[in-house]
């Protein structure tokens, strides 16, 4: 049924074997696990497939992306796409975690097909892939071990994209509501600027998410060539469902999974707390970006009335003012009030960082048994704060610390700079003084 | 809207906002990097007074002996940028540990006022405590 390179080497109902075949190819086992076999076995299924219409399609389209490609992340799969991808050039700078396999090169290859015209999976779209580049190594690390196979893959729930087919059953529960709201109401905006080409409609609203302009490796055209290939032989007509109750189920955990790894020091792994934190991440994000935006027209005035006090003796604000007559938002970012607050966990340590104008107060506690104050004064002062108060000490099992301190003039330092910043620096240091513990 | 809609549109969002910020910082980061000289110039001129200011604030430090390994310590001393980092560095150096801290900086002068422990578990004396303690503020 399928055509497999190692027909010696590999047996498709035997998950082991698959490792046999990446010993053959000569790769690395790391992402290879056979205890989940359930899962195992599915891609297993899904691999078959794959390879037998690759054969079937590779003729038709020799060029363009394919996502599809993506997909296949275990061992002897990734092995022998990374192998195809690496004949057929790379586009990519290589990146650590196992996506990079997949994202590497999909200019050429085939697309994939189902017998009956379904796709298996797809991969995610582009700001998916910059988030997979924009991922620290921990939480990329966390995400290949703790996740099922399947899991790298985002694949697309059918006709979800299209606001008119999409219908919704029941209302969504409170915490999603809150999601919901937390995102712009334009929501779709956000959407069409990854579906702004529209393109083809009967290859299915599945393909949509694969119409995009601009790709770093070039992922375009991914829905043409689905559309061909689903025209050779068969009807081109959606199926908008996934027929499995599991492929729904492996669809959300992707997608959770996708939530949980762009949130920064996830707490708790549970989809509800996920959901929580995300819509936390989101109003810090929105705070950031208003504080940043804030400090660029600040700095640009500030920097304007500098130069001309050096130049001229007085009149430095009037100076500021009158060299930006014209933009009324400018004036009243320069005048506003500058304030944001901020909080991030961490295993070991929990952040509260507010400014107020040029001042920030921290509060800091601390888990574990460690003395963290000087370090906590160091980045201070790398991040040019001035420390004025100073209180805090060892309650039970947590050091909590209360910091007040002032920025010095013209530095540029934001919020979450400053949560990140300490809380790295903490947990830096209580790593180092407990290597053995558990983290 | 399904659950499935909304996590992915806020995956987006996230990741939307996530560049803004980055985009945002950087842009920062490049107006500070030409504003520096015009921020060296302004530092000369605001350093200086404070040296030639005619109250100035004399070091006092008081230590007194606790328990054990433990002291109790009172500074004053000038406030002066970075000086507060330098203190605890020194007294780490030496092995000194400071716990249940306070802080304060008021009109030029900072106030520590905190519990000093060895962390190499030898019994310590609030004279030579003190000695270093003045020792450690003139040179920080």
């Amino acid at each position: 049924m399928y055509v497999e390179t190692d027909p010696d080497c590999f047996d498709p109902n035997d998950p082991y074997s698959i490792g046999e075949v990446a010993d053959c190819l000569g790769f690395p086992q790391a992402l290879q696990d056979p205890h989940e076999s359930s899962t195992f076995e599915q891609t297993m299924g899904l691999h078959e497939d794959v390879h037998s219409n690759m054969e079937n399609c590779y003729e038709n389209n020799e060029n363009d992306t394919h996502l599809m490609q993506g997909m296949i992340h275990d061992g002897a799969a990734t092995n022998h796409l990374d192998n195809q991808a690496l004949a057929l050039g790379n586009h990519q700078a290589p990146i650590d975690n196992n996506w990079s396999y997949a994202a590497q090169n999909f200019d050429n290859g085939p697309p994939i097909m189902l017998p009956d015209g379904q796709i298996p999976m797809i991969a995610p779209t582009l700001d998916l892939l910059d988030l997979f580049h924009n991922l620290p190594p921990r939480s990329s690390a966390a995400l290949l071990q703790n996740q099922p196979i399947p899991s790298l893959i985002e694949p697309i729930p059918m006709g979800v994209y299209d606001p008119l087919l999409h219908l919704a059953p029941h209302p969504p529960p409170p915490l999603m509501r809150d999601l919901f709201h937390s995102l712009p109401h334009g929501c779709y905006r956000g959407t069409s600027s990854l579906f702004g080409d529209g393109g083809d409609d009967d290859g299915g609203l599945l393909y949509h998410q694969n119409h995009h302009q601009e790709t770093e490796n070039g992922m375009l055209k991914f829905s043409q060539d689905i559309n061909v290939c689903l025209g050779n032989g068969r009807e081109r007509k959606a199926t908008k469902h996934f027929t499995t109750d599991k492929e729904k189920r492996s669809q959300m955990n992707d997608k959770f999974a996708i939530l949980m790894s762009l949130i920064p020091n996830p707490i708790k792994t549970d989809r509800a707390s996920v959901v929580g934190e995300a819509i936390e991440y989101i109003k810090e994000l929105l705070r950031t970006v208003d504080e940043l935006k804030l400090l660029v027209e600040k700095k640009r005035c500030g920097m304007g009335s500098r130069r001309k006090r050096h130049r001229m003796e007085d009149g430095d604000m009037e100076s500021c003012i009158t060299d930006k007559p014209i933009s009324e938002p400018d004036q009243s970012y320069s005048s506003a009030l500058r304030s944001s607050w901020l909080q991030r966990k961490s295993k070991v340590t929990e952040v509260d960082v507010r400014i107020i104008d040029d001042e920030v107060t921290i509060k800091l506690v601390q888990r574990k048994k460690i003395n963290c104050l000087l370090y906590v004064s160091r980045v201070l002062d790398e991040l040019h704060l001035d420390l004025q108060h100073v209180a805090g000490g060892h309650i039970g099992e947590h050091y909590s610390f209360l910091f007040n301190s002032k920025i010095y003039e013209g530095s540029p330092v934001f919020a979450s700079a400053i949560a990140s910043k300490l809380i790295e620096a903490v947990d830096g240091q209580y790593a180092m003084s407990c290597p053995t513990g558990s983290y | 809207m399904n659950k499935a809609t909304i996590i992915e549109d806020a995956i987006t969002y996230i990741t939307e906002l996530q560049k803004n910020v980055k985009v945002l910082s950087n842009q920062l980061m490049e107006m500070e990097v030409s504003s520096i000289e015009d921020a060296k110039a302004l530092s000369k001129e605001t350093d200086a007074p404070e040296e030639t200011e005619e109250n100035r604030i004399e070091p006092d430090v008081k230590v007194i002996y606790v328990n054990g390994n433990k002291l109790w310590m009172k500074m004053i001393f000038e406030n002066r940028r970075g000086r507060l980092t330098k203190l605890m560095e020194a007294l780490s150096a030496h092995g000194f540990e400071l716990n249940d801290v306070s802080v304060t900086t008021s009109m030029g002068a900072t106030l520590i006022s905190s519990c000093v422990e060895g962390t190499l578990g030898e019994v310590l004396e609030a004279s030579s405590m003190s000695e270093l303690l003045q020792e450690i503020i003139k040179h920080i």
